[in-house]
């Protein structure tokens, strides 16, 4: 009895929201499926095979520890800037090139510093988010209250940095906007000839930088893809995944229960494909390192884009999250033994995109929310703001230092205060727009991606060809 | 009074009720009419219940309803809406939890019973005793006397006996309020294993403090959750000194993630605007002057400022050492406050929490978060508001409250009754209260191994797997075990789509990937598919549902109340029936145990029961 008349009472309530919830959905799905149809016209053309690996160093890099001066003099003024957690000489990996009076982290040696001078690796200097060039006299006006120059907010914040180096926004209020890979996913995804599987995917499950408008990315384990296996096994008696099926497609009510429905619809509909191609990949001949979560997640983006083919894939963009970079303590250990991590696993990639014949076709790139200060706070530094970033890849114009190396001196021209906390000066729209140039965006759509990249000098860093 | 009297009356005749013989009162799985006649008789009459005999129903009329229509009469709280409120006030209602609820008759009656409950297990002993019974060794030998909890920590696998440990109290703890908030709390005031390597007995004493003020006061909460040796080691206020740059790791994430936030917030945990943008609630010399102030603190057992970590007694408040605390500058603090030089650094420090503390942001900021954790993801401004309320002044002029701010919360309308009228209400079940509630309701078996020395981690529930920072869970989660002091999602997570697409946020998904939706749904399913089996394993028990697995109806009706509070749709429920109906199943017991199966099953993976309303 009771049971009916809460049934009743709850279809009707149903029934109401209905009316009042679905019409802006539908409105939502309809301008998605005009803007992809008059923008498909654009890339379908594509022939070319190319993909964007994104390696997230969560927690923010001390980049400035990551490339350091070599030259003695510069190197002992590095000494006394960054004391307690100065990087001795001996230990450091000096390049070749026109930047030979800067040397890489002693754990980058065998590897990206052998990278960087075969030209296959490019080290970006001080990136980071701006919503237009700041010097620190401009920054210093506006703390004092000028409001004429406009500087992204919550700088220093982990989560709000993170979010700007992802999505491009530097003002903060509503909804979290799309990604900028993922927009740029939205965009090409025309060159793709599948309808049903994602561009994008991730080795560290949801990420924000390949969250698209009509594009999500697709969570892959680092052992690759498995299936709802006891709902499709269910034995001779049943068949679980019909009624399962059945269940999903109940007409719901509740946007959280739409979520869910979707999450598992989408995942299904691409599971098997995505399985079944997996199956027939190549068994991948580099040796890569034990122990090394970094190396075994590029391993998996390798075996995706040793796919790519039988997915009927042109263009496609991975993401991969490390974390463990906020080296507030015992920085010198964790650093060396995280940035041996990168230098190990980007190693046996690059190696293995040689092996796939892809090596040009592939460009790997670092972002991290921030550097850090180049003040010491013990053992350990704090959060900053500008960082040196990595990107490797055979169409990489390597062997170079994008930009200028800042001066990391506190209070000095580069510093945003006192205890060298760096202004960038590329800002991380010409980073992403160099990036999404070489994907083959037209600039009208890199405009739409980067807002407010006509606000910098230089739209296309040179770092690509 | 009358109407109560005359309904009894109606239903009485209804029933063609003769008195006899008292038949199982004591809540059994049997429900017959005679139980329902014996309880109305003995709330009527306490002491005097008349003998009541089994009786026919007219027909048409089922027992289930009619028991459901007794219950709300007597006590206004029906099965369902028992179990609604249990699955946000625990780690998940039981067929007993519900009958007990409805016996007290009252939520308020219920949360004075909980809150006078002490905490039932101590995560810390629990951990100990586990980890003794596996036979610790220390160098291969064992301990000529009981350890200390720094030897304790020594050893790796401790998380596994803490991990075990924490799903033993969640299961069968009587403070179940409790543990549900203090799993609240380990949500915001985040320290984790995944980064703190050999610290298991120092994280069961991070959770034991977060239990035990979970009824107390947020003011002491915070200054507990400050002095914890296992936060200062998270975010570095452990050793950190006197400095002209000291460390900012704990000044910053105590502001962002545990007490105000980034921005100004009005009551109803909306942003305060400034020419439509947010406005900053502390700027850099803010996070500056609270670092210095936390200069100064060491483990308690700390004999030298640079003891070793390892040694550090990691269950103990930390102590200040004034010679390495900044007495020398002044401390920029919120809302314009500046601490002198000069002081102490005890006087630093707890002037430091009253400031925080009294900064208008704590009530709504902490309420929503609550409110997100236990009811839903998208609380009305209006329900922000009256828990930010009680959270300011609990009636009696006490700011910070958590009795009183959990009690609001559960007690507030839109908890009670939001599901009938708001579209988008609840929030989806995270990977842990999943699978808790699934135990809980099945009377899990924990895995029977023997305790004896060598045989490795002493395991009661199974596949609790533990990752190093960067290892994949089929989870996504585990107690204490976050990626980073962003816990497992953000309050403010959007996931792109339906949640998105009507301004909504939905947390508890940014763990939601396509990997994880197909490892977790797969573990939940082999949890379900193992159970009634005798064995090691973790083992459900469906007994009960097994006896009710030839009559369909019923089993929904249960099944329906247990685990979905009763809101399961007409349409899902005919989809259920006609899997059992369209479907051959074995005959006989495997058969019943099949049937049961497929259909918790088909619920645990179905967006109805994921997302908790």
């Amino acid at each position: 009895m009771c049971q009916k008349i809460n049934k009743q009472r709850r279809k009707f309530i149903q029934q109401i929201g209905m009316l009042a919830g679905g019409a802006s959905l539908l409105a939502t799905q309809t301008n998605l499926q005009l803007m992809k149809s008059a923008l498909a016209a654009n890339y379908s053309g594509l022939s070319d095979y190319k993909s964007l690996v994104c390696v997230f160093l969560a927690g923010g890099n001390d980049s400035f520890n990551m490339f350091v001066p070599h030259e003695s003099a510069a190197h002992q003024n590095y000494q006394e800037i960054r004391q307690e957690i100065a990087l001795p000489r001996g230990g450091l990996n000096p390049v070749s090139g026109s930047s030979s009076n800067y040397a890489f982290h002693p754990s980058m040696g065998d590897s990206v510093r052998n990278l960087y001078n075969q030209q296959n690796l490019a080290l970006i200097s001080n990136v980071g988010t701006l919503i237009e060039p700041i010097t620190r006299e401009q920054y210093l006006a506006y703390l004092a209250g000028d409001r004429s120059i406009q500087i992204p907010q919550r700088l220093f914040s982990h989560n709000s940095q993170a979010e700007i180096w992802q999505t491009n926004r530097a003002l903060n209020t509503g909804a979290t906007p799309p990604g900028w890979g993922g927009r740029l996913s939205d965009l090409l995804d025309s060159a793709n000839s599948s309808a049903n599987l994602s561009p994008s995917l991730s080795l560290s499950g949801t990420s924000l930088w390949q969250s698209g408008n009509n594009t999500q990315p697709f969570g892959v384990g680092r052992s690759g893809v498995r299936n709802f296996d006891y709902l499709r096994n269910g034995g001779a008696h049943v068949n679980r995944a019909a009624s399962w099926n059945r269940l999903l497609n109940l007409s719901l009510n509740n946007p959280l229960e739409q979520q869910v429905a979707s999450s598992f619809t989408s995942v299904q509909n691409k599971i098997s494909d995505l399985q079944g191609a997996l199956l027939n990949a190549p068994d991948i001949q580099t040796v890569y390192p034990e122990n090394n979560v970094l190396a075994t997640s590029l391993k998996m983006i390798a075996n995706l884009i040793s796919v790519r083919e039988s997915l009927g894939l042109k263009r496609q963009i991975f993401f991969v999250k490390i974390s463990g970079w906020d080296t507030h303590d015992v920085q010198l250990g964790k650093h060396a033994a995280l940035l041996s991590q990168v230098n190990d696993a980007l190693s046996a990639f690059y190696q293995t995109t040689e092996e796939l014949n892809v090596a040009n076709s592939v460009t790997s790139f670092t972002i991290s929310e921030f550097g850090r200060k180049s003040l010491s706070n013990g053992d350990g530094t704090d959060h900053g703001w500008g960082g040196h970033q990595l990107v490797m890849g055979g169409a990489v114009n390597g062997g170079q230092v994008v930009g200028s190396l800042p001066n990391i001196t506190p209070a000095g021209p580069d510093d945003r205060g006192s205890d060298g906390r760096i202004i960038p000066t590329i800002a991380v729209d010409q980073y992403g727009a160099t990036l999404a140039k070489w994907m083959g965006l037209t600039n009208g759509d890199i405009n739409t991606l980067f807002p407010n990249l006509n606000k910098f000098n230089t739209r296309d860093l040179g770092f690509l060809s | 009074m009358k109407h109560f009297i005359l309904l009894l009356f109606t239903l009485f005749s209804v029933l063609n009720v003769s008195y006899a013989a008292p038949n199982d009162v004591n809540g059994d799985n049997t429900v017959n009419i005679g139980d329902v006649v014996s309880t109305i008789n003995m709330v009527l009459n306490p002491g005097t219940a008349r003998p009541v005999a089994d009786c026919t129903l007219p027909a048409g009329v089922d027992i289930v309803d009619v028991v459901c229509l007794i219950n709300i009469v007597l006590s206004g709280v029906s099965h369902a809406d028992a179990a609604r409120f249990l699955t946000q006030s625990t780690f998940g209602p039981t067929v007993s939890d519900i009958n007990q609820l409805i016996t007290i008759g009252s939520y308020e009656a219920w949360l004075s019973q909980q809150f006078s409950t002490p905490a039932s297990s101590n995560q810390l002993a629990a951990t100990e005793v586990l980890w003794l019974k596996s036979c610790p060794k220390k160098s291969g030998v064992l301990y000529a006397s009981r350890p200390t909890s720094s030897d304790l920590d020594l050893d790796l696998s401790a998380e596994t006996y803490r991990i075990n440990a924490w799903w033993e109290t969640a299961i069968t703890g009587d403070d179940q309020l409790r543990q549900r908030v203090a799993f609240a709390l380990s949500e915001i005031f985040v320290v984790s294993g995944a980064s703190l390597f050999g610290r298991s007995f120092g994280l069961a004493d991070y959770y034991d403090m977060l239990a035990t003020n979970a009824f107390g006061n947020y003011r002491t909460l915070l200054e507990e959750v400050s002095r914890h040796p296992m936060m200062g080691l998270y975010l570095n206020m452990l050793q950190s000194k006197k400095s002209s740059r000291p460390d900012e790791n704990y000044a910053r994430e105590l502001l962002q993630l545990f007490s105000i936030g980034l921005v100004e917030l009005n009551l109803d945990g909306s942003p305060k605007l400034s020419n439509g943008e947010p406005i900053p609630s502390y700027d850099q010399d803010v996070i500056k002057g609270f670092a210095k102030v936390f200069t100064g603190w060491n483990f308690a057992n700390a004999d030298s400022w640079y003891f070793r970590r390892r040694s550090g007694d990691t269950t103990r408040p930390m102590l200040p050492w004034e010679v390495h605390h900044d007495n020398t500058n002044t401390k920029q603090l919120l809302n314009g406050t500046v601490l002198p030089a000069g002081q102490t650094a005890w006087q630093d420090f707890r002037q430091a929490l009253d400031n925080v503390f009294n900064h208008p942001n704590v009530g709504p900021f902490i309420s929503k978060q609550l409110i997100q954790r236990l009811v839903t993801s998208n609380p009305s401004p209006a329900y922000v508001r009256r828990v930010a309320q009680v959270f300011n002044n609990n009636g009696v002029g006490t700011r910070g409250d958590l009795k009183s701010v959990i009690k609001a919360i559960l007690l507030d309308q839109e908890a009670r009754t939001g599901h009938l009228t708001i579209p988008h209400y609840g929030k989806l079940r995270e990977p842990m209260l999943r699978l808790s509630h699934l135990r809980r309701a099945f009377n899990v078996i924990p895995a029977t191994r023997e305790a004896s020395c060598g045989r490795g981690p002493y395991m009661l529930y199974h596949k609790m797997r533990v990752g190093s920072s960067n290892g994949e869970r089929p989870f996504g989660q585990e107690i204490l075990r976050s990626p980073s002091v962003f816990n497992f999602f953000l309050p403010d997570y959007d996931p792109p789509g339906p949640v998105k697409n009507a301004s909504l946020v939905a947390p508890e998904f940014q763990i939601v990937a396509a990997n994880t939706i197909v490892d977790l749904a797969n573990e939940i399913s082999f949890e379900i598919h193992r159970s009634d089996r005798a064995g090691s394993d973790t083992t459900l028990q469906l007994d009960r549902e097994k006896a009710l697995a030839n009559n369909p109806d019923r089993l929904l009706d249960h099944l329906d109340s247990l685990l979905l509070s009763g809101n399961m749709s007409a349409a899902m429920r005919t989809i259920l029936l006609e899997h059992l109906a369209n479907n051959t199943f074995p005959a006989g017991d495997a058969g019943l145990a099949a049937k049961v199966k497929d259909m918790l099953t088909l619920i645990a993976l179905s967006p109805e029961y994921l997302i908790q309303k």
